[in-house]
């Protein structure tokens, strides 16, 4: 060790070693046993079709109505930086507010979306009321006027199709950025002309609809199987008529600023909402022909937080 | 070590000489390391002067091992008591061993000059005397090599261009000039049985020319280390009937214009 | 240290020790990376502000693992309602995957980490060791959305468009082609791609779930017996369940978890299948430039052109007008983004849908850095494509073209034009390829030639 120093010696040790050490990053660490049982369990189910399978069949139908409204001042509307089409897009120079949050002068929460999370067996007429079967058929209208989307929360159903409408002269398109089973599609829309979307299947949250011309422009868009759904109008009220009754059924409520509302008051109770989901089951499960009312109103901190 | 350093200097020679030997007979174990096979007539030439340099340097290393080894061995200190000797250089001997090799280098310097011209200088001409035009455009990139034909108007830069990527068809015993440029980094083109190689300098248009006198498949490699990927820039010569690349250059032609979408009865796995 | 007695066998015990080290670690075995900022991306949405939790992580791998097997071993899943080998092919996939080298009978392996690896990462990430340094950076298969396809937005590509791609490259990014390799070489990569593609959905898929229902926020993990035994003494008033009906539970919460397994496993699967058969339908107009052209051709002898002298040249001269007018026009509406002399500066503040999924459109600083950590590369600005070069990166063929003006180009905002007739986008698409040609883009005399003539 004369000529070579210990420590010389452990630097070029450590040197050889860490020549071939790799960082392994967010490499996945597998627990081989489990795999190996999860694939046997996997392979080995000779699975038929999965059946939606309700516990309970609906003993006819229900109406769910009523408001949202905010308690405590909303936050000022952002304006929007508009910089493009200004005579078409900023009519006679005023600023266009964003739509994130929009409350009526009476505390009324516009664009809370309400819906039916629950699976509803396809084309059962005891889950499906009759009259739902036949708006199907109707088209869902998204119109854009001003370089605004007029619907800022759109709602659809799977099967049917929205109208994607231009009322201005310049041309637009509507990006719809699908999540779940829903198509994302992206057309271009010229001057006051109309393209159609397809709904083909459902997603479990709203997903973002924009105009690649104008990037200010933004709506939110979402796609159900079932018919169960509502978004308020600018006086925060809400109406979901035949709501299949007797059976528990899982809501969720939704609002852009704070996307699920987590925690409301329903009615003078405060209730947490998992997720925004809300429950009717055991007691208080629908009645037929009942008209649930919910006042709902939430506090401006679930949405500043 | 008494006089194991002179042998193994001795083996120098014999070894670098037997290599030699040995790949040029093309013998087992060495197969295929000699020069590849020459398809252009203008390629003699530059393996003329390539084997020319080789057996002057050759016999001038060859030479200066051995010197080499004579000096170990007659000096080699465990056996040789002569004390040394101091001597202040000699005026002759440097005026010589300067002289030689400039006149050597001189004279290669000479001698090649119409090889050069030729391949860089004395680009093919048209009946007419006008500068024969491109073949093709050949772009390196990392990592590949972008080939435009002329189309069949023969003029690069217009509509009936035909772009391909690592895939050069030459017709055969034609000359063929090629505009090569880069879009990146330096690259160099080279085709190994042609005896051409080029550097691809960003930012400069040049041209390469040649003619090959037999057909068949051959490599284009990039001769410059031009970044990682620099092995990968492989691309393949095909040197055909001028019919059979007219044909060709017609299919891909087709194909690139392609205009008309019919749905197929299933996707084609 | 007795062997270090004079420097020489110190030196050579060093040297033997360090390669004995060097050859000790080798290559680890390759692993796939989990799919981070998406699952970044779910607990933001689902409110978890620690993440989730490490056993929540772990599951989706284990489920991962067998359902698609790892890097040097691809297996495929088993699934009941979908034909998966009507998708993917499993011999081909071998061919690919593993370390580069070959099997002993001249077959190669590896392909995939010989050629792609590099940039796309062995996951298919889209974050190999060199992709930061391109631009564009490399695809990330993940979301299963490519940009160059013939399908619509909103459906998988082809198997056709994937391999048109790895044999042809795409000019003007980094992908370069792979023309040279032989058929089955070319089928095996991108078949790989699909694989990698349809795992990384499938792992989306896990952690939508994870996001999506608290209830079944434990969905892929085994079922408990004591959360089970809970259970059912909760629904019993408290009274403690019988063994049997605990193992029932448990046997029962398995099966559905077994089940959901699948079903968002299935879900992947048939978006590929959907766009073969999108494919195929009548949907998809027969179309043809040629025929395009002989309409309009009768349109303007009706129209009182004299037949004879109307030459080829003229008719698409005209298409060219009528293209012209499209793309400035509201329908076509195409210079807002490439830009009034189409020099694809009409709109730059973009990004691609990759990025915008993550972070937003206008992105907050806080929130680009939060992904960068977790595996996002460097957000770039995405550019409308400068049409005067000429460089198309979908392909140059006219049918490239048509099927970018008709369908858009998925993850851009680049939209389709679903209400276009054919014959207009034929148009469109002859004025864009006049486009390079045009005196003002002159694109070979810009430059100078560099050279001395010497003759």
């Amino acid at each position: 060790m004369k000529y070579l120093p210990r420590n010389r010696l452990l630097v070029l040790v450590a040197l050889a070693a860490a020549g071939c050490a790799r960082s392994s990053g967010t490499a996945v660490w597998i627990d081989q046993e489990e795999v190996a049982s999860l694939r046997k369990s996997l392979g080995g189910e000779a699975a038929g079709k999965t059946e939606v399978v309700a516990a309970a069949e609906p003993t006819g139908f229900a109406t769910i109505k009523g408001t949202f409204k905010l308690v405590g001042t909303a936050p000022a509307r952002v304006p929007l930086s508009i910089t493009k089409d200004m005579n078409i897009c900023m009519p006679g120079g005023t600023p266009v507010l964003g739509e994130q949050l929009v409350v009526a002068p009476g505390g009324g929460i516009k664009d809370v979306l309400i819906f039916c999370n629950s699976k509803f067996p396809a084309g059962d007429p005891k889950w499906e009321h009759p009259d739902y079967a036949a708006a199907k058929a109707e088209k869902v209208l998204f119109d854009q006027k001003s370089c605004v989307f007029l619907t800022h929360v759109v709602a659809a159903r799977t099967g049917q199709t929205v109208l994607l409408k231009n009322s201005d002269p310049v041309g637009h398109n509507a990006n719809i950025v699908a999540k779940g089973k829903a198509l994302s599609s992206n057309f271009n829309i010229g001057g006051n002309s109309a393209s159609d979307y397809l709904v083909t299947g459902e997603s479990a949250e709203p997903f973002d609809v924009s105009c690649s011309v104008h990037p200010w422009m933004a709506a939110k868009m979402i796609t159900r199987d079932n018919p169960c759904f509502d978004v308020t109008k600018a006086d925060g009220s809400f109406e979901i008529k035949n709501v299949p009754a007797g059976v528990p059924l899982d809501f969720k409520i939704w609002q852009e600023a704070c996307n699920f509302i987590s925690v409301a008051t329903i009615n003078g109770k405060v209730i947490k909402l998992p997720k925004g989901k809300l429950t009717f089951k055991d007691k208080d499960v629908l009645k037929p022909n009942e008209q649930r009312i919910l006042e709902v109103t939430v506090d401006v901190s679930v949405f500043t937080k | 070590m008494g006089r194991f350093w002179s042998l193994l200097f001795l083996t120098v020679p014999i070894v670098g000489v037997g290599i030699f030997v040995w790949a040029m007979a093309d013998l087992p174990g060495m197969k295929g390391h000699w020069l590849p096979e020459n398809i252009n007539p203008q390629g003699e030439i530059i393996d003329s002067l390539f084997m020319f340099i080789l057996y002057l340097t050759g016999a001038i290393f060859v030479a200066t091992s051995l010197v080499l080894f004579w000096f170990l061995w007659k000096y080699d200190a465990s056996r040789c008591a002569e004390p040394v000797k101091y001597m202040h250089g000699s005026h002759t001997l440097e005026v010589v061993w300067s002289i030689l090799p400039a006149a050597t280098l001189l004279f290669i310097a000479i001698y090649q000059m119409n090889a050069w011209a030729d391949a860089k200088m004395r680009r093919p001409t048209l009946p007419d005397g006008s500068l024969r035009p491109p073949l093709a455009e050949v772009t390196g990139r990392q990592f590949e090599w972008r080939i435009r034909y002329a189309g069949k108007d023969g003029i690069l830069g217009n509509e009936d261009d035909v772009s391909i990527a690592n895939d050069l068809h030459v017709p055969a015993n034609e000359e063929v000039v090629l505009k090569i440029k880069s879009q990146d980094v330096l690259h160099s083109f080279f085709l190994p049985n042609l005896r051409l190689k080029q550097d691809v300098v960003p930012g400069m248009k040049q041209h390469v020319w040649f003619k090959a006198n037999r057909t068949g498949v051959f490599d284009i490699v990039c001769a410059e280390l031009c970044g990682w990927g620099h092995y990968k820039m492989r691309g393949r010569l095909t040197v055909e009937s001028r019919d059979d690349f007219n044909r060709w250059l017609d299919l891909q032609s087709r194909e690139q214009n392609r205009a008309e979408f019919t749905p197929t009865t299933g996707e084609a796995e | 240290m007795s062997v270090c007695r004079n420097w020489r066998h110190c030196l050579a015990a060093l040297l033997a020790a360090a390669f004995a080290g060097l050859a000790g670690c080798g290559s680890p075995d390759a692993k796939f990376v989990e799919y981070r900022t998406y699952a970044r991306l779910s607990e933001k949405a689902a409110g978890y502000e620690n993440g989730f939790t490490h056993l929540q992580r772990q599951d989706v791998n284990n489920v991962l693992a067998a359902l698609y097997g790892t890097p040097d071993a691809p297996s495929l899943p088993a699934l009941a309602n979908v034909d998966v080998t009507k998708l993917l092919d499993i011999s081909k996939l071998k061919l690919a995957a593993g370390s580069v080298g070959s099997d002993g009978k001249g077959r190669p392996r590896g392909l995939y980490r010989e050629h792609c690896a590099h940039c796309h990462g062995i996951t298919g990430d889209g974050n190999g060791p060199t992709a930061s340094f391109l631009n564009p950076y490399p695809r990330d298969y993940r979301a299963g959305l490519f940009k160059f396809k013939s399908t619509p937005i909103g459906y998988r590509p082809l198997h056709e468009d994937l391999k048109k791609i790895v044999i042809d490259g795409i000019p003007g990014t980094a992908m370069p082609s792979f023309r040279l390799l032989p058929d089955q070489e070319i089928e095996a990569l991108v078949e790989y791609v699909k694989y990698l593609a349809i795992r990384g959905e499938t792992e989306r898929q896990f952690y939508n779930g994870l996001k999506d229902d608290i209830s079944e926020s434990d969905f892929l993990s085994h079922a408990d017996p004591a959360v089970a035994a809970k259970e059912l003494a909760d629904g019993n008033d408290g009274k403690a369940p019988a063994q049997k009906a605990i193992d029932e539970k448990v046997a029962e919460t398995d099966k559905q978890r077994l089940e959901a397994i699948k079903g968002y496993t299935e879900t992947v699967f048939q978006k590929w299948l959907e766009a073969a058969e999108f494919m195929t339908q009548d949907t998809v107009k027969v179309t043809n430039r040629n025929d395009a052209m002989r309409v309009l051709r009768e349109e303007l002898v009706a129209a009182g052109s004299n037949e004879k002298k109307l030459t080829d040249e003229m008719v698409l001269a005209e298409s060219q007008q009528r293209g012209r007018k499209l793309f400035y026009g509201p329908i076509g509406n195409c210079f807002t983004c490439h830009g009034p002399t189409a020099l694809g500066d009409g709109q730059l503040g973009d990004y691609d849908g990759w990025t915008v999924e993550l972070i937003g459109k206008t992105p907050k600083k806080e929130d680009i850095k939060d992904y960068i950590k977790h595996g996002m590369p460097e957000p770039r600005n995405i550019r409308p494509r400068n049409l005067r070069h000429g460089v198309y990166r979908g392909g140059m063929r006219p049918l490239d073209l048509y099927w970018r003006v008709r369908n858009g180009i998925e993850g851009t905002p680049m939209p389709g034009n679903d209400k276009l007739k054919p014959q207009e986008i034929w148009h469109l698409v002859n004025y864009v390829q006049s486009l390079p040609y045009e005196q003002i883009s002159n694109p070979y005399e810009a430059v100078p030639e560099n050279r001395r003539e010497r003759n």
